[in-house]
């Protein structure tokens, strides 16, 4: 099916749905079916994306640092034709198992290690069509790296877990890929180790990653080949395969049968410092497993700036309680936004109910 | 009226109600466009920019914020019947957060004052915009301002963490986090560029980078404009992620020259300033790869600034580009399209048939590195028509832009200047969600009325006067 009769396909069966008020699940590459609430699947229809026409590279030059693709076409084959220019997405989303696509990588907004030094997913983000929850096709952004007409619906729609629409086409801005990187491994404490990932930047300009995890702090340097040769020296520590930090952003470190939830906090925060089983994005980013209470009432209660996303659910736990809650609950100003944007962009409540929040 | 300016009064002590001091307001950077506003509102406390804003809710008056007025868009222009509401006052740094390179300021901060507060800690802001030595961080916000540096340090945008903000019904709000993301949609990024439509911010906390070790600025010359578009493309698919990738054409480098004396070769068509930073190794190593990429292409030589006093003198003329190229006329305006990089050639080639066609000059100097053309139309609105001249060849650059995969406005904004071509830009359904956003935020529609999104009404009378490429833009609307 060619990339346009599949959009009006989409178009057709959002308006069918609107018409019925019937709700629809809209599934991509399903790679993070366990991301976001579950779906009551016995009242609402499944809208499969899987090979309905909209994969496919559109537009791809590499002088312009800008690529065009159907929202459906993998990211491990984007990443691929990148890489065949030596270009690469700056901000590493998930492959999970290849299946990811890029509408689920915008919808979900998940960015990997590269993300406190070069941004994420909405970082990127030049522009996205969409079908909306009436069925309507519609364009926002482009091609261009500099854009300021309209407001910025584009970044609006990541993370937005398909509830605003059905992402039909994206276009992100591509980076040069470094021509050299190196991955050091070092034996410290967590306390030096949070020391470190807070002044890496300072005192390493070449640095591009950074975790720690099992007593270990990793650091992965990138750019040109001396400067990064001198920065690993610098460091110290034990040479580790670059690989490393694709197994993290795919959660390929984590068991699948626990709970595991996603801090984001100000990188300085000491905050589960101690009970972190992983922490990365220079201090900003951790990762807590099976938590024995809510870990959402001990950040409420230091007052600390940040948010909890419960991104996998143990054994599939489908309990109501708000420990389960998949994503950090708004306060009433913003629910109250949140609730009038969704309106908006899908008036009946059809695209993906309550896969982010119970109320929309 | 009467009884409005009594409660205005009491709310806030700095108000302005006389047209002689008022007239300083009348307008933006865009000084083809003005307005006096009814009373400039000059607020000192958070609690008076609320008692201000709920006091205009309640009695329906149009509300405009302003930080510097350093817009080129008309973005901050007055509404006649409304309060123009000053943020100048707010002007303090309040926090600078080494551990996670932070700093929270009050909007009325200007650009260059952050980089300038934090320089001795060896780090900077790195968004910087030409006006960056009057324009507010507030202003940058609702503009989503750029500068030389965005093609690889971003737009404001990428260069915020979070924001206070009053909501149109006086609520306070904190949006995004301090963390690297946050709960929710992505509001931070509805916020940026929204041309203070949404909402009025009252606090910015911004990223801060360490400052590069090295810097080097090198200038190139090339004897065709295309050329030079073409080098650029190289520099970037070779590889290269330059801090700054400048180009200027013959009429801007003479300008320029003649201005300020920057070293400027005068003897070719285009030149292209390339900024390059890093480690020592690295900008070693990026200066050799662009040396391999410009290889047999370039007129003349390489000139390399390494230090910062030369580094300052090859900027020097590219800063200068805006006013001295004033020089070349009594008045001249400035445009801000993008464009896909690789339509440089076919787009400045049009240009000049456009320049003949209306019989003005237009000197070319853009962010070569991210397609964003600053056309400069000369004309004398002393002139009988010459300046609805130059607002029609500019109004067809912009449809060209368009036409040619790129938009209306890369950094500037669309204010009240470019509304008319929003309506060539999107659709009815497009425009639609927008006004539907706007009213999430402001259900009443009074902050900043009339700016940024045409009413289809507007697209409607507009579309009747223009039919682009064959078709119309908005067929189901009625034309009147």
């Amino acid at each position: 099916m060619s990339h346009k009769s599949a959009i009006k396909e989409i178009q057709n069966r959002v308006s069918e749905a609107y018409e019925k008020h019937n709700g629809l699940h809209i599934i991509g590459g399903g790679s993070k079916s366990f991301y976001g609430n579950d779906l009551h699947l016995d009242e609402i229809e499944v809208l499969d994306l899987e090979g309905n026409g909209l994969e496919g590279i559109i537009q791809y030059e590499p002088g312009e640092l800008v690529i065009q693709v159907g929202a459906g076409t993998r990211l491990v084959d984007v990443i691929e034709r990148l890489d065949q220019n030596d270009q690469m997405l700056a901000f590493e989303a998930p492959v999970f198992n290849g299946e990811a696509t890029l509408g689920g990588m915008v919808a979900s907004g998940i960015s990997g290690s590269r993300r406190p030094y070069t941004g994420a997913v909405r970082d990127y983000l030049l522009g996205v069509d969409i079908v909306d929850g009436q069925g309507q096709h519609l364009s926002f952004g482009g091609q261009v790296m500099k854009n300021v007409a309209g407001y910025d619906v584009s970044r609006l729609l990541v993370g937005s877990m398909g509830c605003l629409g059905v992402i039909t086409e994206v276009s992100l801005k591509v980076l040069p890929k470094p021509k050299c990187e190196s991955t050091k491994g070092l034996e410290v404490s967590k306390v030096q180790a949070l020391e470190i990932m807070n002044s890496l930047q300072t005192h390493y300009p070449t640095v591009s990653a950074s975790a720690y995890f099992e007593g270990r702090l990793y650091v992965r340097f990138s750019g040109m080949e001396n400067s990064v040769m001198k920065a690993a020296r610098k460091f110290g520590g034990e040479k580790i395969d670059n690989k490393l930090w694709e197994e993290i952003d795919n959660l390929e470190c984590f068991k699948e049968d626990h709970a595991l939830w996603r801090l984001s906090i100000a990188p300085d925060s000491k905050l589960f410092l101690n009970d972190a089983a992983l922490i990365d994005w220079a201090g900003g980013q951790r990762w807590l497993i099976d938590p024995d209470m809510n870990p959402r009432e001990v950040l409420s209660a230091s007052g600390e700036s940040g948010h909890l996303i419960l991104v996998r659910r143990k054994n599939k736990d489908k309990s109501d309680s708000p420990f389960h809650l998949p994503f950090h609950p708004l306060n009433p100003i913003l629910l109250n936004l949140h609730r009038g944007l969704k309106k908006q962009f899908d008036p009946r409540d059809i695209l993906n109910p309550h896969k982010m929040y119970e109320d929309f | 009226m009467n009884d409005f300016l009594t409660c205005l009064n009491s709310i806030c002590p700095h108000i302005v109600s006389d047209e002689a001091r008022m007239k300083v307001y009348e307008s933006d950077g865009l000084t083809a466009k003005k307005c006096l506003p009814r009373f400039v509102a000059l607020p000192e406390t958070l609690d008076q920019v609320q008692g201000i804003v709920k006091l205009c809710y309640e009695h329906n008056i149009p509300l405009v914020a302003r930080g510097a007025g350093t817009g080129l868009s008309g973005g901050a222009m007055p509404h006649k019947d409304g309060v123009l509401l000053s943020l100048a006052k707010f002007n303090r740094i309040l926090e600078v957060d080494e551990n996670n390179l932070l700093a929270r300021v009050e909007p009325g901060v200007t650009n260059l004052s952050i980089s300038e507060h934090v320089t001795d800690l060896g780090l900077y802001y790195a968004p910087d915009p030409s006006s960056q030595i009057a324009c507010t961080i507030g202003g940058n916000v609702a503009e989503n301002s750029g500068g030389v540096h965005c093609l690889k340090y971003g737009l404001t945008v990428h260069n915020v963490r979070q924001l206070k903000m009053i909501l149109p019904n006086g609520e306070m709000l904190t949006i995004g986090s301090t963390a690297f993301d946050s709960e929710g949609f992505d509001l931070l990024a509805l916020m940026h560029g929204s041309e203070g439509m949404l909402g009025i911010v009252i606090e910015v906390t911004v990223d801060l980078l360490p400052k590069p070790a090295n810097v080097v600025v090198v200038l190139a010359g090339f004897s065709s404009i295309q050329a030079a578009g073409i080098a650029v493309s190289e520099i970037i698919s070779g590889g290269l992620l330059p801090a700054g990738l400048e180009l200027m054409d013959r009429l801007a480098i003479q300008a320029a020259e003649d201005f300020v004396h920057a070293g400027y070769p005068t003897d070719v068509e285009a030149i292209l300033l390339c900024e390059l930073d890093g480690s020592e190794d690295e900008v070693e190593e990026q200066l050799q790869r662009l040396n391999e990429i410009l290889d047999g292409k370039i007129t003349g030589d390489l000139h390399i600034a390494r230090d910062e006093a030369a580094r300052a003198n090859l900027w020097l003329g590219r800063k200068a580009a805006f006013p001295a190229v004033g020089r070349l006329a009594p008045d001249y305006y400035c445009m801000d399209g993008t464009i896909p990089k690789r339509e440089l050639g076919k787009v400045l080639e049009q240009i000049s048939l456009l320049s003949e066609k209306y019989g003005l000059l237009v000197a070319n100097v853009f962010h070569a590195g991210d397609g964003n053309l600053h056309p400069l139309i000369l004309f004398d609105a002393n002139k009988p028509g010459e300046l609805l001249a130059a607002e029609s060849l500019g109004a067809e650059i912009l449809e060209m832009c368009i036409e040619r995969g790129g938009t209306i406005t890369g950094e500037h904004g669309v204010g009240v200047e470019k509304i008319d071509q929003m309506c060539l830009q999107f659709g009815s359904n497009e425009l639609a969600l927008f006004h539907g956003i706007k009213s999430v935020f402001d259900e009443r529609g009074f902050f900043n009325p009339g700016k940024a999104v045409p009413t289809l009404h507007r697209c409607a009378e507009f579309g009747a006067m223009r039919v682009t490429r064959g078709k119309e833009k908005h067929p189901e609307l009625d034309r009147f």
